[in-house]
């Protein structure tokens, strides 16, 4: 067995849900009550998660919006902490969780690098020595010295992906970030995957909607649901039982199911409100009848 | 990691974040620099005009005094000014990058001390025109009131930025507090025409004694040994609060942006 250079132990993570605080001191003072409840009101975004990733894996996570792929991304690299549970990581990762993150619009490209390399927790010299290469692959020509802010987003995201490919870090963390620049460009890219496939010092962690990608460069994923993992394993496995989840076209049934069982935001509202926007609901209802009705003739 | 090899990678990130604010402070203005030397010449100029000539305060090399003051206060000023916004102003680098955050306000105020430190030759220049001259003392005087104004202000930056986050009025409330700070402050007067039953009023302003030590040095070469206990004082007071509270809520900063 590898040794394992992630491991998640039963990580929960929850966001604060704030009103009253953002508002400042005059808003908290004067809904005090409230805003102490809130305080300790929060969304939880991960809920019991448990996993580990080896060395040299390509592991892949997927899931629809907002189902906690990017938090679990976050807590990797080290930006979030845990409410609960444990997250222990051995080596180094890339602690850049976008393309070109601390890049500063004003610096030209060649600072940019350097800056970000540092960041990522290289020392000047080893940045600089690596520089040519990154300059070289990126290809964005004599812009390399102008300030990052006139790049349009294609050459922006290309010195990003230029640096994060050429300076290796143990562990690579990509959130959504596989199509990069144009065609060449993302061949160019493919290929620099297909070498960490290959490469078994590097472990890559993938957040993707691009299942296609997911399937191709990694050898495991993660399929997160509802703040919960709902399965893992090889990682076309995992991707196919998730697109037959959630394939398109939907058939009318599935429609009319999902939309009852999955409760809207108005049914919240309404808890909160009482009766006032019963009228409403009948309505709504009546719409989604009628609608699958339509959809039933069809 | 080595701890050296670790040393080496954060003198190396300081030093690649101070660059990039020194060059990005004024990129795009003519006279760049020099904005950080005009803004308190020009306040100690007004000062110069409406106390000495207007209104014919008898001191001394008034304005050499008014600048010896002037200079340290912009230096202090700026960054306690700054400070509720240094990790606000910067989310993606709180968000997308896991690197010590403690950095942020660090390199703020090492930036904001680069300015003072080269505005002290032109304070000189004032000097020497005025038939004052600096004394030896500096050679050890200025390192230390550096490395205090530095830890003073380091604490109330991590202090204020961090609360900011959570509280967004502390970055207005600040520019109040630093304004009446200023008048409690002899700046544009001497403590020498303060009565003595008054100085406790100086002795409890976290911005006075230090400024009070500046200016007894760069003005009479000489080492204020009644305030500068309390510069120290305030200096770690504020530099255990900024850590405590920077380190209780940092890990809930990328939550708050």
């Amino acid at each position: 067995m590898s040794d394992t250079v992630i491991r998640f132990d039963d990580v929960y993570k929850s966001y604060p849900s704030y009103n009253q605080i953002t508002g400042g001191i005059k808003s908290f003072l004067f809904h005090l009550p409230q805003a102490i409840k809130e305080l300790n009101s929060r969304r939880a975004a991960l809920e019991g998660i448990s996993f580990s990733i080896h060395k040299g894996e390509k592991f892949g996570f997927i899931g629809k919006n907002g189902a906690g792929k990017s938090t679990t991304l976050g807590l990797i690299a080290g930006v979030l902490t845990p409410d609960k549970g444990s997250v222990q990581i051995n080596g180094r990762v890339s602690p850049l969780l976008e393309l070109g993150a601390g890049f500063h619009p004003e610096l030209s490209g060649r600072a940019n690098i350097l800056l970000n390399g540092v960041l990522m927790g290289l020392t000047k010299q080893e940045v600089l020595a690596h520089e040519q290469k990154i300059i070289e692959f990126a290809e964005i020509g004599e812009f390399i010295d102008q300030p990052v802010r006139t790049y349009s987003s294609g050459m922006y995201a290309k010195l990003g992906f230029a640096i994060v490919a050429n300076l290796k870090p143990e562990i690579l963390l990509l959130d959504e970030i596989l199509a990069v620049g144009d065609i060449r460009f993302q061949q160019k890219c493919g290929k620099v995957f297909e070498n960490f496939k290959n490469n078994p010092e590097v472990t890559m962690i993938l957040v993707s909607h691009a299942l296609e990608s997911v399937k191709q460069y990694c050898t495991r994923a993660a399929w997160i649901e509802d703040k919960k993992i709902k399965m893992v394993g090889p990682a076309d496995e995992v991707v196919e039982a998730y697109e037959q989840a959630n394939a398109l076209p939907y058939s009318a049934e599935r429609v009319r199911t999902e939309r009852l069982r999955t409760p809207h935001p108005r049914h919240k509202i309404q808890k909160r409100w009482g009766g006032a926007f019963c009228a409403r609901k009948v309505a709504s209802k009546m719409h989604l009848t009628q609608k699958d009705n339509i959809d039933r003739k069809i | 990691m080595i701890p050296n090899e670790k040393w080496q990678w954060y003198r190396d990130m300081l030093s690649v974040l101070l660059h990039k604010e020194l060059t990005v402070r004024y990129k795009g203005s003519l006279l760049g620099f020099v904005w950080s030397l005009l803004n308190p010449l020009a306040q100690a100029l007004v000062f110069y005009v409406v106390f000495n000539i207007y209104m014919r305060f008898q001191i001394e090399h008034y304005l050499v005094t008014l600048l010896a003051a002037m200079f340290p206060w912009q230096w202090f000023v700026n960054c306690v000014n700054e400070g509720p916004h240094c990790f606000s102003g910067n989310p993606t680098l709180i968000k997308k990058v896991a690197f010590p955050r403690q950095a942020i306000p660090l390199v703020m105020n090492l930036q904001n001390m680069v300015h003072f430190c080269i505005a002290l030759p032109i304070y000189v220049v004032f000097m020497l025109a005025d038939g004052l001259r600096p004394g030896l003392i500096w050679l050890a005087g200025v390192p230390l009131l550096l490395l205090l104004t530095l830890i003073t202000i380091y604490g109330i930056s991590l202090f204020l930025g961090s609360l900011n986050l959570f509280f967004r009025d502390l970055g207005n409330l600040t520019v109040i507090l630093t304004q009446i700070a200023f008048f409690g402050t002899p700046i544009m007067y001497t403590l020498a025409q303060v009565p003595e039953q008054y100085y406790w009023c100086f002795k409890a302003n976290p911005s006075a004694p230090i400024i009070i030590c500046w200016r007894s040095l760069l003005l009479e070469n000489s080492i204020n040994l009644e305030f500068l206990p309390f510069a120290v004082l305030f200096a770690v007071f504020f530099l255990i609060l900024g850590l405590l509270c920077f380190k209780k809520l940092q890990h809930r900063f990328a939550e708050a942006l």
